[in-house]
């Protein structure tokens, strides 16, 4: 599992692309983390590449909405159908605070219309 | 290295052994991947195979020992894989806060695989097993939703660990708050119970031994605060109070909302008897063995005596050879191992069996052994001691050693040998014992270390230990007592006791001498126990003194004599140093008070008598010092004085510290009396007081001041002040003369001011005068008075009460000059008399004018004393005739009834009766007669208040009546429940309430409006027997304007003789009577502002209607008109239900027509040509059941690229018209593909791809092969659909491939394979609705398909496809879970017709 650090439209984008497990998990928390002491509001998580993930990337993700939790939230982009049904298990898309986006146009509209409420 | 096992070993089965590193999971994952694959499973729920197993194994990985274990297996309906680990699987849930990662893999494990089961083997490793249904065996799962996609429900969870706990060997116990909330069996098994339940919500510490319980709960609180500590052994308590020794681990957890401890407890019972019982063993050991070398002394100087006979036997061989072979017997059987072992030819002449196993050898082998060779065997540590043991040359020897034995372990032995040589010395055999000691030898080393305890905390005591023998011997002494006495310590650390007594003097605390006889060591020996004996010791060798205190007890034997004596002592050189110098110092003190110009003088309490006295004393008293010293102190002091000094000197010997300066009178030499005041403080010496030092002053002089002062101010002034009257004097004029202080406390006047003044100024007026009179008389009187009682006006102008009396005061010429007295002020007893006054005044007023009937009664005779003016009104008489009845007179009840009633009353403890009694008008009501004892002005009567209670009675009466209407509308409520009928409802009500009132009619009547007003209609009513039915339409104003005017503001009407009432008319009145109607009642009923119905109640005689009976008829109406409501609301649903059929019976048509439409367009999809060139087709398509008769199943045959004949069939999941048009879509796109690609895989790759694209619901399954019919070749591919079977040659083969199914991932990959089909073989291609087909849960299968179709390889190919499904069905018994369809296809050649 790779994951590359980007931003798009002054939101950090994390392109994950591999496999996430219990191994790689640590990776990715790395990553999260690092990112959210840079920013704490928002952060993409691009899944379009990731074709597997089990509950060690889960954990990454709700640890990361956690943090966020008041202040904005996570976004998840473009997870498969298999990723996304995972979501709804573990109740990661029940939370307020994580969001799921077909692709990052998407994200950033959902970001524009944050920006013009405030 | 990770091992894998594929289906080429055995198909469908699958093992993996990964080492416990998360690096590892990529290989489970790839595993199951395959597995998925395999089984045939659609890509989402691979990918669940894949992240379930993948958190079984992560969890594995943590809590394995090295490795874990997956096995998989690939069954007919579904996947089970195992993972297995070394170790125990640890419940998160029950860990204290846990890891991020850890708290989501078991609930997904749960929720996506069908069935997770944990279990622990046998070999105390653990076992998740996931079991995963094929596609459309997963409805077998209960609960399980179809779709995938379920929630974590948490108490699927917490049964999941809840089952982990309830496996473990180990007792686990919550407690929260001290109270167990959960308990396992295992926990229930070691605490005695039955069941968890006995233990649940007991108290947690009550399981502690009482001796364990603080170390125990300590350690559970350090749990509570999140701390993880060793286990803690300590003692439990079973439920029946049996001690259990265990081991306890505590933990913090979360226990619902609470914060609880998780104890693990084991019991160690059985390892702490081992130990115990290990350590009495090695005692028992000891012992015996210290017997048995005792024996084995005797037994090795019995073998020379042995050897020697046997000399002797070999000399007489024959004779005594039965003699000797009885005397190896008893050596046989000895359990030491005897030996003798002959010096010139190295070997044994007799080795009993027992030596063998002694040394770690078999018999036979240690007899092979040469000695040299048993030699080696000796630990080289023992080596030397052995050589030297076998070289000397006595007669007999002992050498103790270890040796190894056959197992390589040595142990220790000891041997017992005497070597016998000739008469010139040469050895020639040597004999002996041996035997294990192995035992004592380890018993020995405890022994050691044991010792080597208790010596190192004797050496490091600062108290020194000395142990003396009963020879005053000193037999031990520790470092401490080495250091305080400078013994030199010997070798053997004995010192006699001569020699101690010559190195040492000792003094006592008084400086005496002790003798050697006296000494410690001489008093402990002699038996004498004692503490804190002090002594003063000098070395006599190197003049070194110290003080010393010493504590000595003997020991006695068992017989009482004395062993030993043990003395410790304890170096008090530095302290009697200290108090030494305190002395010198105190020396000081007393030279300095000596010259004081006070008393000062030391009293020794042991005589008591002076210890010192100072010049001033000696001066003051005019005894010189010498005498004084002779004299006890209490000569000095006269004998009131003596009493008091006796008194203070107790209470200061009883440790009371008598401060305060008190006064005593001394009598000097000369007789005279000295005043001095004494301070005595007291002098503890050894915590006992030996003195007292007492400081005095002369007070003579301020004494004999004070007493001439006290004479002067004596007279009678201290009584007068004393006295709590007001003490006056007054001339003859009323004027004060002198007035005591009280006054000012009394009246607030002060004394000073009213010199001069008359107190008659402060009298009311009416009083003055009185008073001015009695001043006159009582001066002219001259005699003494009192009683004059006067009110007056205190200082403040309260009005207050006086009481004077007093005596004439004379002048000198014997002539009154005024009066002297005493005034008390009695205001306190004038209020309370006036209250008194007042109260019985009240008490009078209050029974007079109480509304409640009293009468005082004479409880001797009955006879009423007295009564007030409501009993002369209730009793109709007046007071003067009321007190001369008795209240037998007015009881109406016999005396015998009465006496009756007053027992039952007593047995009741209740001080009321209920009596019926005479009232005014003759009447007799009941009342309650409520009596207590009164005392009145000294005689006994009885006060009684009557009540009375004839209408509380009535009442009762009613409301008894009332509770049965209630249950009669209860009845009748449940009567017409169960009517549907409205009339039969009105009908069967009104006749309850007839008969219930016994009237002669009743109806109820709906109003309905019509324009020319309203009416009532009556359908069917109640009517007594005899009487005409009243039924119809009757217009409400046949009523009176009275009537319908309270029927519409909702009143009740009623009338009980309407010839006697006056508000009906005359007109009304007559037509009552053409109805038969001399009283009614009519209740309306209005709902929502309206008037719907009244309920009539009609009887020909005049009527009585009592007031619950009128509300009974509201109360009753109301619940007919519920009744009715709910009766029509039914009727209404019932038609409404039925209008609900017709229009279900329409849909139903329309969806049939849907269903027709769908079937229509299956039919376009299964229509295909029944050959193709060369190649003949039959075709089949069965829908599993009526109502799913449009299922996603499709077929097709169709040229493709170049010539080549395509072949496709395919299944798409779920029903339906979705269904049917999901195949159709793939047809096409297969369709279209197939005509610009050659391979197949490029074909299914292209159709996933667009559908995945189009993100259609479920997936497809589908195979195509692309057959050349010139070459013979079949190049096909599938798609996660079941293999084909091809017939050639008499053998049906399946054309094998795995992969996934279309519609699920963008990026699967398909693959080609090719074959040549002989010609004239047939190829099947089917879904799997028909190996699915199914009786009692066994399939129809690949198999029996193989074998119909080489049974039916003569069938015509077109007939083929229903001769197959015949044969499904026929397994099945006729029935189908899926839908079938099956595409036969005949390949050219072969033999033509036939094939067809």
């Amino acid at each position: 599992m790779e994951v590359l650090k980007t931003a798009s439209f002054g939101v950090p984008v994390l392109k994950v692309t591999g496999d996430v497990d219990h191994l790689s998990a640590q990776a990715l928390e790395e990553s999260v983390q690092e990112s959210l002491r840079a920013d704490d509001t928002h952060l993409l998580v691009d899944l379009s590449e990731c074709p597997y993930m089990d509950s060690g990337g889960v954990s990454v993700l709700l640890h990361a909405v956690r943090e966020v939790k008041g202040k904005g939230w996570i976004g998840v982009v473009a997870p498969n159908r298999n990723l996304l049904r995972l979501f709804e298990i573990t109740r990661l898309t029940a939370n307020p605070d994580a969001r799921v986006f077909a692709d990052l146009d998407e994200a950033r509209g959902a970001l524009e219309g944050h920006e013009s409420d405030a | 290295m990770p091992e894998s096992s594929g289906p080429k070993d055995r198909p469908g089965f699958f093992r993996l052994l990964i080492r416990a590193d998360l690096a590892e999971l990529p290989k489970a994952r790839l595993l199951m991947g395959e597995v998925g694959q395999q089984a045939g499973l659609p890509a989402a729920r691979i990918f669940d195979l894949q992240v379930s197993v993948s958190e079984a194994t992560a969890n594995a990985i943590e809590h394995a020992a090295s490795e874990v274990e997956l096995e998989a297996w690939v069954l007919a309906d579904r996947v089970i894989v195992e993972v297995t680990n070394g170790g125990v699987f640890q419940p998160g849930l029950y860990k204290d806060g846990g890891g991020r990662r850890r708290g989501l893999g078991l609930p997904l494990m749960v929720s996506l695989a069908d069935h997770v089961q944990v279990s622990r083997l046998d070999t105390d490793k653990t076992q998740v097993s996931l079991t995963f249904f094929l596609e459309g065996y997963r409805h077998q799962v209960s609960g399980s939703d179809v779709a995938g996609k379920r929630e974590i429900h948490p108490d699927e969870v917490e049964g999941l660990y809840r089952n982990l706990v309830e496996l473990s060997p180990d007792a686990i116990l919550v407690h929260v708050d001290g109270v167990y909330v959960f308990v396992n069996p295992a926990a229930a098994k070691l605490f005695g119970a039955c069941s968890p339940d006995e233990l649940i919500g007991l108290r947690a510490v009550e399981r502690l031994h009482p001796d364990d319980r603080e170390l125990m709960v300590r350690r559970r609180s350090r749990a509570l605060a999140g701390g993880i500590g060793p286990p803690v052994e300590g003692r439990m308590l079973r439920l029946d109070g049996t001690p259990i020794s265990v081991e306890s681990t505590g933990s913090r957890v979360q226990f619902g909302k609470s914060l609880g401890v998780q104890a693990i407890i084991r019991d160690i019972s059985e390892r702490k008897w081992a130990e115990q019982e290990r350590e009495r063993l090695l005692a028992e050991e000891q012992v015996l063995n210290e017997e048995l070398a005792a024996a084995n002394e005797e037994l090795a100087s019995s073998g020379e005596e042995l050897a020697a006979q046997t000399e002797e036997l070999l000399g007489r061989e024959r004779a005594l050879r039965e003699s000797e072979e009885r005397l190896r017997s008893v050596l046989d059987s000895s359990l030491d191992g005897l030996y003798r072992l002959n010096l010139q030819t190295g070997s044994y002449d007799y080795l009993s069996p027992a030596v063998g196993p002694i040394m770690g050898h078999s018999s036979e082998e240690f007899a092979r052994l040469s000695p040299e060779v048993a030699l080696r065997l000796v630990h080289p540590d023992d080596l030397p001691q052995v050589l030297e043991a076998l070289g000397q040359t006595a007669a007999a020897a002992q050498v103790e050693y270890r040796i190894a034995g056959v197992d390589g372990e040595y142990r220790w032995i000891s041997n017992h040998f005497s070597q016998v040589t000739d008469a010139n010395g040469r050895p020639l055999y040597r004999q002996g014992v041996v035997h294990d000691i192995t035992g004592r030898k380890r018993a020995e080393e405890v022994l050691r270390e044991t010792t080597g305890r208790h010596s190192s905390v004797l050496e490091n005591m600062s108290e020194g230990l000395m142990i003396f023998d009963a020879d005053r011997n000193l037999i031990f002494q520790n470092p401490a007592a080495a250091r305080i006495h400078g013994y030199r310590v010997k070798q053997d650390g004995r010192i006699a006791a001569e020699e101690l007594a010559s190195t040492w003097e000792g003094w006592d605390e008084e400086g005496h001498p002790v003798a050697f006889d006296e000494w410690p060591l001489s008093r402990v020996t002699r038996g004498q126990c004692f503490q804190d004996m002090v002594l003063h010791v000098r070395r006599a060798e190197t003049g070194h003194e110290f003080w010393a205190s010493y504590n000595g007890c003997p020991i006695y034997d068992r017989d009482g004599r004395i062993l030993h004596g043990f003395i410790t002592i304890t170096d008090i050189t530095e302290r009697y140093r200290v108090e030494k110098e305190l002395r010198r110092k105190e020396e000081e003190a007393r030279l300095l008070l000596r010259g004081a110009p006070a008393a000062i003088c030391e009293i020794d309490l042991r005589g008591p008598r002076f210890a010192s006295v100072n010049d001033w004393i000696c001066e003051q008293t005019g005894y010189s010092r010498e005498e004084l010293v002779e004299m006890t102190p209490y000569a000095l002091l006269d004998e009131e004085s003596q009493a008091r000094f006796r008194q203070r000197m107790q209470l200061a010997l009883a440790g009371g510290s008598p401060e305060e300066a008190i006064e005593y009178t001394a009598i000097t030499k000369d007789g005279r009396k000295i005043s001095a005041e004494l301070n005595i403080s007291v002098i503890y010496e050894g915590g006992k007081p030996t003195r007292a030092l007492v400081v005095g002053h002369d007070v003579t002089q301020r004494k004999r001041v004070e007493r001439e002062l006290e004479e002067g101010r004596k007279k009678y002034q201290t009584l007068i002040e004393l006295n709590a009257d007001f003490v006056w004097e007054m001339d003859a004029q009323g004027r004060y003369t002198y007035c005591s202080p009280q006054m000012e406390q009394l009246w607030g006047l002060k004394p000073d001011d009213m010199i001069g003044r008359t107190p008659f100024e402060f009298l009311p007026q009416a009083e003055r005068e009185a008073a001015d009179r009695l001043l006159a008389e009582l001066v002219q009187g001259d005699a003494p008075f009192s009683g004059w009682e006067s009110a007056s006006h205190d200082g403040l102008g309260n009005l207050v009460f006086l009481e004077l009396r007093g005596v004439p005061i004379h002048d000198e010429s014997g002539t009154v000059s005024g009066l002297r007295g005493t005034t008390r002020d009695v205001t306190e007893r004038k209020l309370a008399e006036e209250a008194l006054r007042k109260s019985e005044e009240r008490f009078r007023l209050m029974f007079e004018r109480h509304g409640a009937v009293m009468l005082l009664i004479d409880p001797a005779t009955g006879a009423i004393v007295d009564g007030n003016a409501a009993a002369t009104r209730f009793y109709g008489c007046s007071r003067d005739e009321l007190c001369a009845l008795s209240i037998h007179d007015l009881n109406q009840l016999p005396p015998e009834q009465v006496a009756a009633e007053y027992r039952k009353a007593a047995a009741e403890e209740r001080s009321h009766f209920v009596f019926p009694h005479a009232v005014a008008g003759g009447e007799t009501r009941w009342v309650d007669v409520h009596s207590v004892p009164i005392e009145v002005q000294g005689e006994n009567l009885l006060f009684s208040i009557i009540q009375d209670i004839t209408e509380r009675k009535r009442a009762e009466e009613d409301l008894q009546r009332s509770e049965e209407q209630q249950s009669f509308l209860l009845d009748l409520s449940d009567t017409v429940r169960s009517l549907e009928d409205p009339m039969e409802l009105q009908a069967v009500a009104a006749r309850a309430l007839g008969e219930r009132l016994a009237v002669d009619r009743v109806f109820y009547a709906d109003v309905i409006a019509e324009d020319d007003g309203y009416y009532l209609v009556i359908e069917r009513g109640y009517h007594a027997p005899g009487l005409s039915d009243v039924h119809g339409r009757i217009p409400m104003s046949l009523y009176s304007d009275r009537d319908n005017r309270e029927y519409r503001a909702g009143r009740t009407v009623w009338s009980s003789d309407v010839d006697a009432d006056p508000k009906v008319t005359a007109s009304e009145r007559r037509a009552y009577q053409a109805n038969k109607t001399r009283s009614y009642v009519g209740v309306p009923i209005i709902k929502q502002r309206r008037l719907v119905a009244v309920l009539g109640i009609v009887h020909g005689a005049p009527r009585e209607w009592r007031p619950g009976e009128i509300t009974f008829a509201e109360r009753a109406a109301d619940r007919i008109w519920r009744e009715l409501e709910r009766a029509r609301a039914e009727s209404g649903l019932r038609e409404s239900e039925e209008r609900y059929r017709q229009l279900a019976a329409d849909n139903e048509r329309l969806y049939r027509q849907q269903l027709d439409i769908a079937e229509t367009l299956q039919g376009a999809l299964l229509d295909i040509p029944s050959e193709l060139g060369s190649v003949h087709i039959g075709h089949l398509y069965r829908s599993a059941t009526e109502q799913a008769r449009v299922g996603g199943d499709f077929y097709d045959v169709f040229q493709a690229k170049e010539g080549r004949i395509a072949l496709l069939i395919g299944d798409v999941s779920g029903h339906g018209l979705e269904a049917a048009r999901v195949a159709t879509l793939v047809k096409d796109i297969v369709h279209a593909f197939a005509h610009q690609f050659r391979r197949p895989q490029l074909v299914l790759r292209e159709a996933n791809r667009l559908l995945v694209e189009k993100n259609l619901p479920g997936f497809v399954t589908a195979f195509l092969g692309f057959l050349d019919p010139d070459t013979g070749t079949l190049v096909y591919s599938s798609a996660g659909h079941p293999p084909p079977l091809l017939l050639a040659d008499g053998q049906a083969e399946p054309l094998t491939s795995a992969s996934l199914p279309l519609g699920v991932f963008g990026d699967a990959r398909y693959h080609d394979l090719e074959i040549d089909v002989p010609k004239g073989a047939r190829l099947l291609l089917y879904t799997d609705g028909l190996t699915e087909a199914r009786r009692n849960g066994d399939f129809f299968g690949e198999t029996r398909l193989a074998e119909a179709l080489v049974r039916e390889r003569a069938t015509r190919i077109e007939e083929l496809p229903s001769l197959l499904l015949d044969e499904a069905l026929h397994f099945s018994g006729g029935t189908l879970v899926d839908d079938v369809a099956l595409l036969a296809v005949s390949f050219p050649g072969g033999m033509g017709g036939e094939e067809r």
